[in-house]
């Protein structure tokens, strides 16, 4: 009887694992800089694929001394809008500096083989928060809300799942970096069949780790 | 009329045993020529890789085995159908991504000539084609397969000791081409390979 249940608990947990394409290869490369466009060495970067089940780093590095980083790796089979393996590459932060995660990739993200990773790190020091606090008076809704200025992006979704809803994906929370001018675009539906209103606010980010602004419609 | 018939019939069956015995003769050669001499060849391969290609600066390679069948012998030439397996240790993870081996597994075969030397040495070149199929894995798990052929030419030293073993030596370049989609630049680094493959092993008569 043991053997039995042995044997269902190892044909239960039996899974065939992530396939690959032998036969085909992706590549990763590119430079890691601080924000002075100086070369970062010795960061570490994954190649991470995934599905359900299970997650393989296919590949990891070092950034050599000019920042540099080249990665070559077998192709995920099927790394595509049908299916769930995706690919994701990750660049491990430290006391000092941030990390970057890039997720939810497909094949057809990388041209021609090959993904250029040219990126900014930035201080964990020089980044505060930017938050939007949205104050509904009437019977308006805010239904977009982006900023221009330089961020952190410290995680970045490939395919995001796009809800039809339109106030139901506003971004209120953003990590920016210290001392900037930051642009602030929003759109107000008016809910009477006029048109929407898009204002643009220009904002000043100093110092401070946490930063608001409240959009009263 | 009798005279007339009785020189046909003479000739005709003279010509007749003339040819039972071309024939004959024929018969034998062929046989001569032809023979049935089923032998069996085992080896341990020492595959030396080299060139610009990912077998070569991102893999060592371990010792390899192979074997080798051979039924007939056609006027020294012999057909030898065959199988290698070489594991690759891959010691540069950037280039081929985080598996520990890949094994590279050929079906090949491959004509012979025999030039005997002395009665019991002899020396065998060779010519031959392959299918290749490299394995990327690690112990629990396959990162894909990766397809192509071979083109192989060489020769074997064969030591008789005995009426039914043979020891041998051989030396062999191998040409390898495989299936590969990449950015052109990478094409040959991983489509590519060329190899030296040193053996030594037995020959069973």
């Amino acid at each position: 009887m043991k053997k039995i249940t042995l044997l269902l608990l190892l044909i239960l947990t039996y899974s065939c694992g992530i396939q690959y394409d032998g036969e085909k290869r992706l590549i990763v490369e590119g430079q890691i800089t601080d924000r002075d466009e100086k070369p970062l060495s010795g960061r570490i970067v994954e190649v991470i694929v995934s599905d359900y089940d299970e997650t393989d780093v296919i590949s990891n590095s070092y950034t050599d001394a000019n920042g540099n980083v080249l990665m070559i790796f077998p192709a995920p089979q099927n790394a595509d809008y049908f299916s769930n393996t995706r690919i994701s590459i990750r660049i491990a932060g430290d006391e000092i500096w941030q990390g970057k995660y890039l997720y939810n990739m497909w094949e057809s993200d990388f041209t021609n083989y090959k993904y250029k990773l040219n990126t900014t790190l930035y201080k964990k020091e020089d980044i505060v928060q930017f938050n939007v606090i949205p104050n509904r008076v009437s019977n308006k809704d805010l239904v977009d809300v982006r900023i221009e200025g330089i961020q952190s992006n410290e995680s970045i979704d490939f395919h995001p799942i796009v809800n039809d809803v339109l106030y139901a994906n506003i971004q209120q929370e953003f990590k920016v970096i210290k001392n900037q001018q930051l642009v602030l675009h929003y759109t107000i539906l008016n809910n009477d069949n006029t048109a929407p209103t898009s204002y643009n606010e220009t904002i000043n980010i100093g110092n401070d780790p946490i930063n608001q602004y409240t959009i009263t419609y | 009329m009798k005279k007339y018939i009785l020189i046909l019939v003479l000739l005709a069956v003279n010509t007749a045993f003339c040819q039972d015995t071309e024939s004959k003769e024929k018969e034998q050669k062929a046989k001569k020529d032809f023979r049935f001499e089923p032998s069996g060849r085992i080896k341990m391969i020492y595959p030396i890789q080299f060139g610009h290609h990912s077998l070569s600066k991102a893999h060592d390679a371990n010792i390899g085995f192979g074997w080798s069948l051979s039924f007939f012998n056609y006027k020294n030439f012999r057909f030898s159908p065959g199988f290698d397996w070489i594991q690759y240790k891959v010691t540069d993870h950037e280039l081929v991504g985080n598996f520990s081996a890949s094994v590279y597994n050929s079906f090949h075969g491959t004509v012979s000539y025999e030039i005997p030397v002395t009665e019991s040495f002899s020396v065998l070149p060779d010519l031959g084609f392959g299918y290749v199929m490299v394995n990327q894995k690690t112990s629990n798990h396959k990162f894909g397969t990766q397809e192509g052929n071979e083109i192989r030419a060489g020769f074997t030293a064969d030591y008789k000791t005995n009426k039914f073993l043979t020891l041998f030596i051989s030396a062999r370049f191998i040409h390898t081409n495989l299936n590969m989609e990449t950015d052109p630049a990478y094409i040959d680094f991983y489509g590519k390979a060329n190899q030296i493959q040193l053996a030594l092993g037995l020959k069973f008569n």
